[in-house]
């Protein structure tokens, strides 16, 4: 079942189990160490984003949000049938589009600052005359080509709208029980390529109702939205996060070798980078960045939720895979950056979160309320978002994930933001996989046998997020690893660790070790072992938890280490596989899923990094 | 937790061998071993497309195959909002029970099926559901089979080649998912009788497959709006296909009285005979279902504080200036027809209405959705919280928000297949639940004692020493009084249970019914006979509740500390869970609005069948 250097303390196993599933993980999570494991969305959208609104999202403002993510009923958007989150989340960040925010939400609503103008008073008659598309394509289209309607982007219109946004930011707040975080979507899409970031801050909404939050409008630049944030902590005296997101569609710009200007990167903006952008969205509905198998041939479980539509209306061809498009290549590119400049820019921790424009997030597979709520009914998946885009993507290719996973000292904004600054957090593709990684070079294989797998970490390693350096005399560094199935969830097929190095030519190299693997599995000599079965039935999109692990506590040490080589090491936890949500909807229509796309997926989740600089 | 044991061990000397033999004797038949029977959940009562107020009603798309997916676990599109559903648990068993009147005529209309297409009124119809006129479509369809009167034109829709190729049709579908030991469909339909607006309707079902049931039409309300001629019927198709076929009251809430009435319906005094027949062919009613708990009405059990439950008095009457709410008499209740029951016992020698008791839905969905949280409208259109407002038949009639999130079926049976389930019906050994899936055991017998109730062979203990639900107690042996042993277990992903009451009925010297609870079983450290109402744990806001109160389970054994052989009695256990929300409170909250002031919570329970006793 194991490889050599890969121990597995079976009766500890046992134990802990039955200590989680008592005890619930965020509990667990207080009683076994420092820090508790909260879920949450950073990247949600409700009615007052334009497209949202456009795409058939009426009525799930940040109230409905806040609510749905809170567990209490709601009305969706696109049936009208009240829907309710299995279980709430521990925090959210509405991250509603800087550009326009809130504009047709007012407009349509009659808001006389908005309707009355000459632009307002045209889209609501040609609203009237059913043309609400033209006016969707006209707005979005005038957004996209910078050139907004001054009516609608006045100062005084921006400041209106975010002073609604934080005031509801605030009034759903609840300290240690539920915890809204003041962000905004910046939206830039240069070309078609997507370097959207979601921005995070730790502040009171009272507080942050100061200011109008930064769009691309003002500047496309990261550079630029950087030097905005740091205008703007100072004289606030606080800090922000951007958290970039959907890398696969950036065209390689999103993990680039250059800046903005087309200039190669600088110590300069690799520490302003790292300044700013500490964590990657690395999983959501616009699919998973991860790896592609074109970057990673050998990866098995590469191939995971590829998406690869470009954002723009006008945009030809699929989006490109290079090694500035994906987190795995990304984090690789940094430990070269780093051999030349001295300073990694992509140096960043991973999560998941929605991207959902329904208000409704998209952790729950079989709750999963589409990307957009035009996509919120299975019999409108094959429409098209857009006929003029040649990689037109419809319904069916949305991923109904991610989630956001904190180890947080308490569950509050100081205390999630201090987390995601630590990169003490991880990414899921919406399960609730308990995962704790901690490297050191002291672990022995007794720690294992750990009460509290979180106390023994911190004391003799580091959590996720954290570093490693100059390594002892003749020492490999070690990983304590335990995950825990979701409850609710599937069980676990694997633990795996994927570590990426420079080799001794300085060429970035990967390896994906088998840690864990479950259902009495051996591994052959080149650490490899069979697929999982596979216990989903097609016909009715059901599973069974028959094969699989509930939980794996283990102990690894790179039988590889070269300790004057440059590394990181993150952990890739994969379910047995289950029914993809389209699955169920082919099902509950009766009709055949798409071949093109996968019926059945291995949800996982991926811990952030751990680095090793000689 | 708390049990009953105001009467241990009984004192006198045990004559154990007799009385057995005896309860056993009085048996219908004699029981399957306790241990090889297992408790399925279905519904019996679900309407789908092709029934022709269902269409109506916006159920274009729920057929009887939607059904049958539904119920068993698959996602499915709701007929209405067209998202996806999917029920929590799936049932066992399920019943697709669409009206045999102009059944699949509407969804013919609308679909323009060849079958329909020469026929004039057809035609009209088809304009006018073109134009939007589908309500109008249903009153006329409503008053027609109200008045007992039909044109020729109407009658032309339910011609026999007509009847024949729609009862077809679902016949296939309920044959291609039946799955023996698996998943167990029965043949069956809704004889929807109406006299004058009281509701009469039975469900027919039968345990044959589909080459008997193809043989026959379903006899429907537009023969005969008289249960006797239904009978008749039954009595004469199930002789010449030798099948097995029952009929089963629903909703004597709406009734009038008439349901469990005193007279036939010619007026004539019931006979013997009238009761021999009725007792054939409707060894249980459902008493629980989407419009109303029939159990019984606070102007009936005034010193019952749970009696308004579910109150539904909403008549199934579109006719112009007639009276819409339905009256509240003995033969509208159950607990009063078991009460006239023992009554016409007395004067004929047989009970008429000696039945067990269901839950089913009644939904017309075609989603067999008893669940609180999962709950998709009486009709497809009260299927969202919005619709909830849409969904009113006439100016007084009932919305979405006063229909009611249940019920469920639940049988003691050795395996699932239709011949099982249709025994655990004919010997009652069948209880109903408001949609909670609580599991209930109940044996009554003369030698039970208090640690019988907690056996671990629970059942083979009470099939041994007694009888289980549905059963008879006769002639009891000298200074003895029937004892209960009572299992009562939560619905895992339901609330936890307030209390176990036994609800006995019986006739005093004078031949006058009287009925008593007792609490034989409450939560938390409660009092059995001053038994302080539980706490609510019901945040109507949130429309949550908590399990910080209530017993996951009960394990109780009573002896009637007031009984008395001379008397004839009949006994059944009521299981109240604690207060969680109504579906409609979800709805609110979703809406953000407040909830409904004196329906924001339920308590949802359990019914078991009768025990009778005979002097």
């Amino acid at each position: 079942m194991l490889s050599k250097k890969c121990f597995i303390n079976k009766h500890h196993k046992t134990k802990a189990l039955a200590v989680a599933f008592l005890a619930g993980f965020s509990t667990l999570g207080v009683a076994e160490g420092e820090t508790q494991l909260l879920w949450g969305d950073t990247h949600l959208h409700t009615s007052f984003s334009p497209d949202a609104y456009f795409l058939g999202n009426r009525s799930v403002d940040p109230h409905g949000a806040y609510r749905y993510a809170q567990g209490l009923p709601i009305v969706n958007a696109a049936t009208g049938a009240r829907v309710r989150i299995d279980r709430p989340l521990d925090f959210l960040l509405i991250a509603d589009h800087a550009e326009m925010m809130g504009v047709p939400y007012r407009l349509f609503r009659g808001d006389p600052e908005l309707a009355g103008t000459k632009t307002g008073q045209r889209f609501i008659k040609m609203v009237k005359e059913g043309r609400g598309a033209d006016v969707f394509a006209e707005f979005l289209g005038d957004i996209n080509a910078k050139r907004a309607t001054p009516e609608f982007n006045s100062d005084r219109i921006r400041h209106s709208i975010w002073q609604e946004t934080t005031r509801l930011a605030d009034q759903y707040y609840q300290p240690g029980k539920f915890t809204t975080l003041v962000g905004w979507e910046w939206t830039s899409t240069p070309g078609g390529r997507n370097l959207h970031r979601v921005v995070m801050s730790p502040l009171s909404g009272k507080l942050a109702s100061g200011f109008i939050p930064f769009s691309a409008l003002d500047d496309e630049t990261p550079e630029g939205l950087w030097g905005w944030l740091d205008k703007t902590s100072k004289q606030y005296q606080t800090d922000f996060i951007s958290i970039p997101h959907n890398s696969n569609i950036s065209g390689g710009l999103m993990f680039d070798t250059v800046d903005s200007e087309g200039r190669p990167l600088t110590a300069d903006y690799a520490r302003s980078r790292m300044r700013w952008e500490p964590v990657v969205e690395a999983t959501q509905i616009k699919g998973d960045s991860e790896t592609h198998p074109l970057l990673s041939p050998s990866d098995e479980f590469a191939d995971f939720e590829t998406y690869r539509h470009l954002l723009s209306a006008t945009a030809e061809g699929l989006a490109p895979v290079t090694a500035g498009d994906y987190i795995r290549s990304a984090l690789l590119r940094g430990l070269s950056f780093e051999q030349s400049l001295g300073v990694n820019p992509y140096k960043f921790a991973l999560i998941g979160s929605s991207d959902a424009h329904t208000g409704q997030g998209a952790a729950e597979e079989h709750n999963f309320a589409g990307k957009v709520s035009i996509y919120g009914k299975p019999e409108s998946y094959d429409r098209p978002v857009s006929s003029t885009n040649t990689t037109t993507v419809n319904g069916w290719d949305f991923s109904a994930s991610g989630l956001a996973a904190v180890w947080a000292k308490d569950n509050t904004r100081e205390e999630i933001f201090a987390a995601f600054k630590r990169k003490e957090v991880y990414a899921t593709t919406g399960t609730r996989i308990a995962l704790r990684v901690y490297a050191g070079w002291d672990f022995d294989r007794s720690d294992r046998d750990a009460k509290e797998i979180a106390a023994v970490g911190y004391r003799k390693g580091i959590p996720m997020g954290g570093d490693l350096s100059a390594a002892p005399e003749g020492k490999s560094p070690s990983f304590l690893i335990q995950a825990v199935r979701d409850p609710e969830g599937a069980k676990l097929d694997r633990v795996q660790v994927v570590k990426g190095y420079l080799d001794e030519s300085g060429k970035a190299r990967e390896d994906v070790y088998n840690v864990a693997v479950s259902s009495e599995r051996q591994l052959d000599k080149q650490g490899k072992t069979s697929k999982v079965a596979n216990t989903v039935d097609i016909a009715q999109a059901s599973y069974q938890n028959s094969v699989g692990e509930d939980e794996f506590v283990l102990l690894w040490s790179d039988p590889d280490f070269k300790a004057e080589q440059r590394a990181f090491y993150y952990v890739r936890v994969l379910e047995i596989p289950t029914p993809r949500h389209t699955l169920m909807d082919a099902v509950a229509m009766g009709k055949d899923h798409p071949q093109r796309l996968a019926s059945t997926i291995q949800e996982r989740a991926y811990s952030s990094p751990i680095w090793y600089t000689p | 937790m708390i049990e009953a044991s105001r009467f241990p061990a009984v004192t006198s000397a045990f004559k154990r061998v007799s009385p057995l033999c005896l309860a056993i004797g009085l048996c219908s038949s004699l029981p399957a071993l306790a241990d090889d029977k297992q408790l399925y959940w279905g519904d019996t009562h679900l309407h789908s497309s092709y029934s022709f107020d269902a269409y109506l009603f916006r159920n274009r798309t729920a057929d009887p195959d939607t059904s049958y997916r539904y119920a068993k676990g698959y996602p499915v599109i709701h007929p209405l909002h067209r998202g996806r559903v999917q029920i929590e648990t799936p049932l066992d068993f399920l019943v697709v029970s669409d009206h045999a009147e102009m059944m699949g005529v509407v969804r013919g209309l609308d679909r323009g099926d060849k079958i329909l297409a020469d026929i004039p009124l057809a035609q009209k119809y088809m304009t006018w559901m073109k134009e939007g006129r589908a309500r109008e479509v249903f009153a006329e369809l409503v008053a027609g089979a109200n008045s007992g009167e039909r044109s020729a034109e109407m009658q032309a829709l339910s011609s026999p080649k007509v009847r024949k190729t729609m009862w077809s049709e679902i016949v296939d579908a309920t044959e291609r998912h039946n799955e023996p030991g698996k998943f167990t469909t029965l043949v069956g339909w809704e004889w929807s009788s109406m006299n004058q607006g009281a509701n009469l309707h039975r469900i027919v079902l039968t345990s044959a497959g589909a080459d008997k049931a193809k043989q026959f039409i379903p006899y429907s309300s537009l023969e005969s709006w008289k249960a006797e001629d239904l009978w008749n019927w039954m009595a004469e198709t199930s002789k010449d296909l030798s099948i097995d076929m029952i009929s089963i009251p629903h909703n004597p809430n709406i009734s009038k009285g008439e349901m469990f009435n005193n007279v036939d319906s010619d007026g004539r005094p019931l006979s013997a005979e009238y009761a021999r027949t009725r007792m054939r062919f409707e060894p249980i009613i459902e008493m629980t279902q989407i419009k109303g708990d029939s159990e019984t009405h606070p102007l009936l059990s005034p010193n019952d504080e749970f009696a308004d439950f579910e109150t539904y008095r909403f008549l199934i009457e579109t006719r112009p200036g007639v009276e819409t709410t339905a009256p509240v008499n003995t033969g509208s209740y159950m607990r009063s027809a078991l009460q006239r029951g023992l009554q016409l016992e007395n004067e004929l020698g047989v009970n008429p209405y000696k039945f067990g008791v269901i839950g089913s839905t009644d939904a017309h969905s075609g989603l067999a959705s008893a669940e609180e949280n999962n709950f998709h409208g009486k009709m497809a259109l009260d299927g969202t919280p919005n619709g909830k407002n849409a969904m009113r038949v006439g100016k007084k009639g009932a919305t979405g928000w006063d229909m009611s999130a249940q019920g469920l079926a639940a049988v003691w049976a050795p395996e699932n297949t239709r011949d099982a389930i249709m025994a655990a019906f004919q010997r009652r050994e069948v209880y109903a639940t408001t949609g909670p899936r609580i599991r209930l055991q109940l044996f009554a017998g003369w030698d039970f004692r208090s640690k019988d109730a907690h056996s671990k062979t629970f059942s083979d203990v009470g099939q041994r020493k007694g009888v289980p639900m549905g059963g008879d107690l006769a002639q009891a042996p000298k200074n003895k009084a029937p004892g209960f042993i009572v299992r009562a277990v939560k619905d895992p992903k339901s609330a936890n249970l307030d209390r176990v009451q036994m609800v006995k009925s019986y006739l005093d010297a004078k031949g006058n019914p009287q009925e008593k609870i007792y609490n034989i079983a409450v939560s938390d450290g409660r009092s059995l006979t001053n038994t302080e109402a539980l706490p609510s744990t019901v945040d109507a806001e949130r429309a949550s509740y908590t399990h910080s109160v209530g017993a996951k389970e009960f394990s109780s054994f009573w002896q009637d500390p007031d009984f008395n052989p001379m008397h004839r009695a009949v006994y059944y256990v009521r299981v109240l869970e604690i207060a969680t929300p109504r579906h409609t409170t979800f709805d609110k909250v979703a809406l953000g609005q407040a909830a409904e002031p004196n329906r924001t919570s339920i308590q949802e329970r359990a019914y078991s069948s009768p025990v009778w006793y005979t002097p």
